[in-house]
């Protein structure tokens, strides 16, 4: 056997491994409880299956954690908010309260901003099609984000929360 | 005096077979069909016609025994190409729900996050094989099947069976060699 299909050879093995090391994804629990509803199994069984089976991962579960770092930052600016207005969990309610009527004033918004980064068809999975007052919709998933600024008119520290958000919006069908 | 245990119900046996074995026929199921919605449907048709088989053999009474690989496979084949056959009209728009799936990052494989560049590579490689290809190695690598098992579910031969799995896995060697592409990663850039 030649060097090339030695090594050939080896990178298939390499690829087999690897592949072998890849786990199928779970179905999902409703999946599961509908093909032993289909089996006739008692509703004990039935209804055990909705709690025993791990659920696939969504896919906006899947799409939205790519947007973690997003929401990290906006985690991160929520408590520096809370550390420069001098905040402080141990203190008792009604000094919670007046500290938040003293902070409020100190950060003001300063403006907001959506930015759409994905619209896409939904519904093929429920079916291509809405009906409303007797009228057809398709179904279109906007995908956006949405910053708020504030800034702290003493220090002029600015912050910025980005906050993920995604809406269905229902567009008449037209079959002409 | 020691209590003897409740022996397992029919139904007991397929819940546990079925909570085993569904991610790797619904992995089949998806290569044989267009859509994610399409391969739950052909999966569940399929294990209630073998179920209802076997009923039939044990003379209308509750199944022996839980299905066997090449069983099942055939089944769930069978069910997606009766499918496909009944939605000819649907071909059009289905092509267009695989490229949602695929836009939408719906994948094949669980894995840790770390991976995930390169599990969508090698998905987004699968799916570039022929049918015929895809179903032997899925069957191959994840069903665990011998060849002679592979060509009884497909109705084809060992030989058969063994030469598209070596063409299929240079095909995937290939496409990954290549660098592949990352089908979602335009959904993640802000």
């Amino acid at each position: 056997m030649s060097r090339s299909q030695d090594k050939q050879n080896e990178a298939i093995q390499r690829l087999e491994e690897e592949l072998l090391a890849l786990e199928p994804a779970p179905v999902s629990a409703t999946l599961t409880r509908d093909v032993l509803a289909a089996l006739g199994a008692p509703q004990e069984e039935v209804s055990r299956a909705t709690v025993d089976v791990v659920p696939a991962q969504p896919v906006r579960t899947r799409v939205w954690s790519g947007l973690m770092p997003a929401a990290a930052a906006a985690a991160v600016a929520l408590l520096a908010v809370w550390f420069t207005s001098g905040g402080d969990s141990s203190v008792a309610p009604e000094a919670a309260a007046s500290a938040e009527v003293s902070v409020a004033p100190q950060i003001l918004p300063n403006g907001l901003q959506q930015v759409a980064f994905d619209t896409q068809p939904q519904g093929f999975e429920q079916g291509p099609l809405v009906r409303r007052d007797g009228k057809f919709y398709r179904q279109v998933l906007h995908q956006y984000e949405e910053s708020v600024i504030l800034v702290d008119p003493h220090s002029g520290a600015t912050y910025e929360i980005r906050v993920p958000r995604e809406e269905i919006q229902l567009v008449p069908a037209s079959f002409h | 005096m020691s209590a003897q245990p409740k022996p397992q119900s029919a139904h007991e046996a397929w819940e546990e077979w079925f909570n085993h074995f569904s991610p790797r026929l619904l992995l089949f199921a998806r290569q044989v069909t267009r859509s994610a919605a399409d391969a739950e449907d052909v999966l569940q048709n399929a294990v209630v016609k073998v179920w209802n088989a076997r009923r039939k053999r044990n003379g209308g009474r509750d199944p022996i025994g839980t299905p066997d690989p090449a069983e099942i496979y055939t089944a769930i084949r069978r069910v997606a190409i009766d499918l496909g056959r009944r939605e000819t009209r649907r071909v059009k728009r289905e092509e267009k729900v695989i490229d949602f799936d695929e836009a939408r990052g719906i994948d094949y494989f669980q894995c840790p996050f770390e991976n995930r560049e390169r599990r969508a590579e090698i998905t987004s490689a699968l799916r570039k094989l022929p049918e015929a290809q895809r179903e032997v190695v899925t069957l191959k690598i994840w069903g665990g099947l011998t060849f002679q098992e592979i060509g009884s579910a497909l109705e084809i031969s060992e030989n058969t069976a063994a030469s598209r799995y070596r063409y299929a896995l240079e095909a995937l060697r290939r496409s990954l060699g290549k660098g592949g592409e990352s089908h979602f990663q335009h959904l993640l850039v802000l």
